[in-house]
């Protein structure tokens, strides 16, 4: 069993973790086009190397995300996810589409 | 006055106690034994050496290494099959008794077999059975399982307590020899937390049983230097009768003690498993009496038992001289040693050999042993000059003996390693393995370092405990001076050929599997020369032993047939589990959670028939299981004509709260909130980012920044969860909290839910303009502060009630009371599930799966598309574009059939498949049976649908409007 | 206010106590002297009926401030008030809050009062009271029966007074904090009250190999004091 560790938590065993797979930035639902949506929704990107990952800590439901190496499987850093989403989204109404 | 034919007087037999005797039985003698003897040691005590059958021959086996690694000892031991008769101990009334023959062991009737053996060549079962279709499952198979099985498992085995726990330590040694209690000292001398796994029942190892030296006295006094200091040490914690079984990623452990699983973390890990004998391959070498060389020393030392009366000793080494000494010193009669090697030096042991007068055969092997037919055992060993490597030549001699020990050479116990994803690496110079790429926090000792002089594998435990102390940070103590011993020393660890192919074959390289020297080299010749699909193909290796004896010898075989290196060669994979483990032992202590409403016991008290939903326990209906029709329809027919009581607690509920409440509901859910007004209730849709259907609930707006929103019962964890995922990206002022379990809920439904209700909530004004359908209130009912639902899933009037959990059985209690006077009857899932059927209400992951849309499951109408945004909301204005096949539809069929539609049945569109049937039932209100399901598109009512029922038989049913009952929904509204 | 699993209690012979509007089991009619000793052996104790509640948001650091409790700056500690009352910080922006043992007084009652006036932004109650159950396992042997049930180090030298673990026990979300009663080790356990029974039943079954019993509220007070 691997040990995994949660920013708040500290090292766990993997079993209290979900894997939420990659991060991956949502395009603009407005500006994109079907392919580009169904690209988004529909393909991943299955990285054979360092990928960031979303984990969430079951006991406390708390996201977070990892950089693992899916070749080797080594869990290189795991950081807050407001590490990389520090910002308010807002959604701009849409143009009838 | 105890006495067996083989016991030796103390000193020999460390483990026994031979003032205390114990009576078992094998094959239904009585024999006695001493307290501390395993059963192996117990029988070879009384002379009895047969053990086992082999597994396709049935050839006579017995004690080969007397550590339990092979099939050779597997016997039955009352119900338990297939348990190693060399490490299980024996105990008061002890049943044994043989497996795998038929009649006794003795008279094995499928012996015979044996004689047929050139018809059963490697790959025979691939070949012979393969056609025609279907002989194998009906003739062979039962015919092959009777000759070839191992043990009996009884049916009415009695439940045993198997259970699992956790273990912590910073350093793990695993071995308790002299390189691992070394070790363990090092490190606890340093300061660390200690763990030393050992799977004897002592600790010590070698030590415990080996001769180093002429005299036989330096295992003795480093014996007990070594265990007194690692059992004195307050740093160092031992488990002996304890079995590492496999290594798993970041010094993750399974060991095994008893009925217990521990799962050990460690920091650091020394693995100093030590070292695994090997066989020398002859005719007739896996006939009882053959024994490698620490197998009889084993006998001696730690049992007291002589392992025979007249011995030849077939040697490549000093090992083989000291275990001639340790013979002759006790009683067993040395006739000849052959040694394999062509010139050596002569150590102190040969020559100490030499000087009892013992024949020493130079360049010599042993080529056949030959069998008694009365014993089982062998009665002379036949002794061929070498001409080469692996060639006999014409000169021969034969001694008699009925014990033959073999000490050609050794592997290392690199199993936990290779776990570890280590590799194994053969250094053809020395005939030796070494190990290379481990973790960083795993360090080998001893034999695994490729350290085999007892001076050097003491020193390598030292510098590895000393290596794992440093990685924790702890302050290291320099080298004391190391004392010379002068023990054996060795040149090479193994000799590189101990393989001595027989023209009349029984030359045996994996014993367990019946596998001779010729079935590898036809393993090669048949195609499969690389060592995995040797493997495969002969099954080499795949026996209980798992190719410890077998694997070096084979890897060999095959080099030497496809002209390779060994290195060329490798070894095969090794996976966990080390030793063969009782599924007992995983099985044991599993959890299984369980979630209880807080009016779990009293269903139960009305006698309802509980059903799973999850983890939850819900009552599907109240009545005994034989009459479930007869309850589901009075129990719908209270809530159409009077009032029922649902417990609903099981459904999610979630607080979310802060300035940003609506904006994120607007977002998770296809409807709108920012207008919905505070006291009134709003259905809630979620859809996945693929925009489909994946929960569903009401929003209740408590106030402007709260709403009390609920999901569906196996839905809220994901959807809590997915909230909180989504919120970590957005961060939108609001908060999330899980609140599923704090409240029981009671759903109260039916035409006169409102006067029960309006008995126990005296200073909340029910009637329909203060409390209209889709609003909600705080109250007190009997006292208890509840929130107050007016929703309508079962398509009456009715009450969602929502209190705390701890009040929840209370709270049942009063409404019970109330509802008496107006026939109100507790209600469970069952009939439900029927109520909303007539409503038309999906539920979902019954009428949705994985694909359905809003469209789909025509709910267009909760879906709020002006909205800037919404989970899901991108893919449906995709999928305007890009129409659906499928629509929810409504059918009904008069009830009187011979067959009637069911859950999953197929709608057929034509000869293909439009969808299939999600929800039917009788509905009693209506009498007809009603369903919902998927078909074509186009379909509209009053058109003709086709279904594939059970039978195949194909029926025409009629689409029909939606809800099938009360179409206006004046009940609910009421 | 009754526990969820009051029939188990019941039939493990407990004698229930009025207790701030809740029946709680004093003891289990054993003695005085045995309960103590049991519970300094293994015991398992009954809290859910006691007050409990819960403080969460983007601004509780703020607001718990402002109310007069202490909480440094750790996630995963507990930190003890001087009236009595546990403060368990779960996170930035969670904690959990544990009525004195032995306080005659609903202090939690008093807090969500106290947050009720003020109406902080940000800051929201937690229904801990109804939505977790309160279990304390205590004695020498508590470390060895939860090592059959959670997966994580909780001896003493890696997890000390004060520490808290959000974990699996017994493949069940639990709150572990360590609450030493002096010399006597001692966890608190909070868990989904839906659980009661199931988690109940697998300590007493984890604490059989170490004669774990039952203890009442009386046996923890005497060994508090």
């Amino acid at each position: 069993m691997k040990i995994m560790n949660c920013p708040l938590n500290g090292p766990r065993n993997i079993s209290e973790f979900i894997c939420f797979g990659e991060v991956s930035i949502m395009p603009c639902p407005q500006d994109s086009s079907d392919d580009e949506w169904a690209d988004f929704i529909w393909l991943s990107n299955n990285t054979a190397g360092v990928v960031r990952e979303w984990w969430c800590h079951a006991a406390t439901s708390y996201w977070f995300i990892a950089e693992r190496n899916t070749v080797t499987d080594e869990i290189l850093a795991t950081y807050p996810a407001s590490d990389v989403f520090t910002d308010r989204v807002e959604f701009k109404h849409k143009n009838n589409l | 006055m105890y006495t067996s034919p083989n016991r030796l007087p103390a000193p020999a037999g460390r483990l026994v106690d031979h003032e205390n005797t114990i009576n078992f039985s094998f094959e239904g003698t009585q024999y006695t034994g001493l307290a501390g003897d395993t059963i192996a040691s117990a029988l070879a005590a009384n002379d009895v050496w047969l053990l086992s059958r082999s597994f396709k021959y049935h050839r006579p086996r017995g004690v080969l290494s007397m550590a339990g690694l092979e099939a050779n000892t597997l016997v039955q031991v009352d119900n338990e099959p297939n348990v190693a008769a060399d490490r299980r101990k024996v105990t008061q009334g002890l049943q044994v008794s043989g497996q795998n023959c038929i009649g006794s062991l003795a008279n094995d009737q499928a012996e015979k077999i044996s004689l047929v053996n050139r018809f059963l060549p490697v790959g025979f079962y691939y070949k012979a059975f393969f056609q025609p279709k279907g002989a194998w499952q009906n003739i062979w198979e039962p015919i092959i399982r009777k000759f070839a099985g191992l043990g009996q498992v009884h049916p009415d085995t009695p439940h045993g307590y198997y259970d699992k726990q956790y273990l912590f330590s910073e350093i793990t040694v695993v071995g308790g020899g002299p390189a691992g209690m070394s070790a363990a000292l090092a490190a606890a001398d340093a300061g660390a937390e200690v763990l030393l796994i050992e799977q004897e029942t002592v600790i010590g190892g070698s030590l415990n049983y080996g001769r180093f030296d002429t005299e036989g006295t330096l295992a003795h006094t480093l014996h007990d230097e070594l265990v007194t200091a690692v059992t004195d040490h307050s740093n160092i914690e031992v488990m002996t009768d304890s079995v590492c079984n496999g290594y798993f990623a970041d010094n993750w452990l399974p060991v095994i003690r008893g009925h217990r699983m521990y799962k050990l973390r460690t920091k650091e890990l020394i693995l100093a498993p030590g070292k695994m004998e090997q066989p020398a391959i002859f005719r007739n070498n896996d006939l009882p009496g053959v024994l490698l060389g620490t197998a009889a020393q084993r006998l001696i030392r730690l049992y007291g038992v002589r392992p025979g009366k007249q011995a030849v000793v077939l040697t490549a080494g000093d090992d083989g001289y000291a275990t001639a000494l340790e013979l002759l010193e006790n009683g067993v009669n040395v006739t000849a040693v052959a040694d394999l090697r062509q010139s050596f030096d002569a150590t102190p042991l040969y020559k100490k050999v030499l000087a009892c007068g013992i024949s020493i055969h130079k360049a010599c092997t042993v080529y056949e042993a030959l069998p008694d037919k009365h014993t089982r055992g062998i009665r002379a060993a036949a002794l061929r000059q070498l001409a080469g490597i692996g060639q006999c030549g014409n000169e021969a001699w034969r001694y008699d003996c009925d014990l033959l020990c073999v000490s050609v050479g050794f592997m290392p116990s690199y199993q936990l390693a290779l776990h570890a994803g280590g590799k194994l690496k053969h250094d053809e110079a020395v005939s030796g393995f070494s190990i290379t790429g481990l973790p960083a926090c795993i360090h080998l000792a001893g034999a695994v370092n490729g350290k085999n002089e007892l001076g050097s594998v003491i020193e390598s435990g030292r510098q590895a405990g000393q290596a794992a102390s440093r990685k924790l940070g702890l302050a290291v103590p320099g080298a004391a001076a190391s004392r010379p011993l002068n023990p054996i020393s060795y040149s090479s660890i193994n000799h590189p050929w101990p393989i001595f192919p027989h023209p009349r074959g029984k030359e045996f390289v994996d014993l367990d599997e019946d596998l001779q020297y010729l079935d590898i080299i036809h393993a090669c010749r048949d195609g499969y020369d690389e060592l995995e699909l040797v493997k495969r193909y002969s099954t080499v290796g795949m026996g209980p032993s798992q190719g410890r004896h077998s694997a070096l010898a084979t890897a060999r075989v095959v080099a030497e047939e496809t002209q390779r290196t060994m290195s060329e060669v490798g070894v095969t994979t090794a996976r966990p589990p080390l030793h063969a483990e009782n599924l007992a032992v995983i099985a044991g202590r599993s959890f299984e959670p369980e979630r209880l409403t807080a009016m779990h016991h009293r269903h139960l008290e009305a006698g309802a028939h509980m059903v799973t939903a999850g983890q939850w326990w819900r009552p599907a209906y109240y009545g005994e299981p034989q009459h479930a029709d007869r309850w589901i329809l009075k129990e719908n027919l209270a809530v159409r004509n009077n009032v029922g009581m649902i417990d609903v607690s099981t459904l999610g509920g979630l607080e979310v709260r802060g300035p940003d409440a609506a904006e994120f509901l607007n977002r998770m859910y296809t409807f709108s909130y920012s207008r919905q007004k505070t006291g009134t209730l709003r259905y809630l849709l979620m859809t996945n980012p693929a925009g489909r259907i994946i929960d569903d609930g009401v929003a209740c707006r408590l106030d402007d920044e709260h709403f009390y929103i609920t999901a569906t019962t196996g839905g809220v964890e994901t959807v809590y969860r997915t909230m909180l995922w989504w919120n970590a990206q957005w961060r939108l002022d609001v908060d999330v909290t899980n609140v599923t379990s704090a409240y029981a809920g009671i759903s109260l439904a039916g035409p006169k839910s409102r006067a029960v209700l309006q008995q126990l909530c005296t200073s909340t004004d029910l009637a329909p303009a203060s409390f209209p359908y889709l609003s909600v209130r705080t109250a007190q009912v009997a006292g208890i502060p509840a929130r107050l639902l007016r929703v309508g899933f079962v398509g009456e009037l009715g009450y969602e009630i929502h209190a705390p959990s701890l009040q929840g059985e209370a709270l049942w209690d009063a409404l019970l009371k109330a509802g008496r006077e107006f026939g109100m009857q507790p209600v469970g899932i069952e009939a439900q599930r029927l109520l909303r059927l007539e409503k038309g209400h999906l539920i979902v992951g019954q009428d949705t799966d994985a694909m359905t849309t809003p469209h789909e499951a025509r709910m267009t109408w909760a879906v709020a598309e002006r909205k800037p945004f919404f989970v899901g909301g991108r893919s449906l204005q995709a999928a305007r574009r890009y129409p659906s096949n499928r629509k929810l539809v409504g059918f009904s069929v008069e009830p009187e059939q011979d067959e009637v539609p069911g859950e999953s049945n197929l709608i057929l569109d034509g000869d293909s498949i439009a969808g299939h049937i999600t929800s039917v039932g009788y509905s009693p209100t209506l009498n007809k049976i009603i369903g919902m399901g998927y078909a074509r598109a186009d379909t509209e009512p009053g058109m003709l649908i086709q279904i594939k029922l059970k039978s195949g038989c194909r029926q025409s049913v009629q689409v029909v409007e939606m809800p099938f009952y009360d179409p206006q929904n004046k009940r609910q509204e009421m | 206010m009754r526990s969820p699993h009051y029939r188990t209690l019941i039939s493990a012979g407990a004698r229930f106590e009025s207790c701030m509007n809740a029946s709680c089991v004093m003891d289990y009619g054993n003695g005085k002297n045995q309960e103590a000793a049991q519970a300094m052996q293994l015991g398992l104790a009954d809290l859910t009926p006691l007050p409990r509640t819960g403080f969460k948001g983007p601004e509780m650091v703020q607001w718990a401030g402002s109310a007069g409790l202490k909480i440094g700056q750790h996630n995963n500690r507990a930190y003890l008030q001087e009236d009595g009352l546990l403060v368990a910080r779960l996170s930035d922006s969670e904690i959990l809050v544990l009525n004195g043992l032995g306080s005659r007084l609903d202090q939690c009652a008093r807090l969500e009062e106290k947050h009720k006036h003020s109406r902080p932004a940000g800051c929201y109650t937690v229904p801990r009271s109804s939505a977790s159950a309160w279990l304390m396992l205590t004695g020498q042997y508590s470390t060895d029966a939860l090592a059959k049930l959670c997966g994580m180090d909780l001896r003493v030298k890696n997890f000390s007074g004060g520490a808290i673990a959000q974990t699996s026990v017994a493949r069940t979300n639990c709150i572990v904090i360590r609450n030493n009663m002096g010399e006597i080790p001692a966890f608190h356990l909070l868990f989904d009250c839906s659980s009661t029974e199931y988690m109940w039943s697998c300590l007493v079954d984890a604490g059989m190999e170490f004669k774990g019993a039952p203890v009442g509220y009386a046996s923890l007070l005497d060994l508090h004091y």
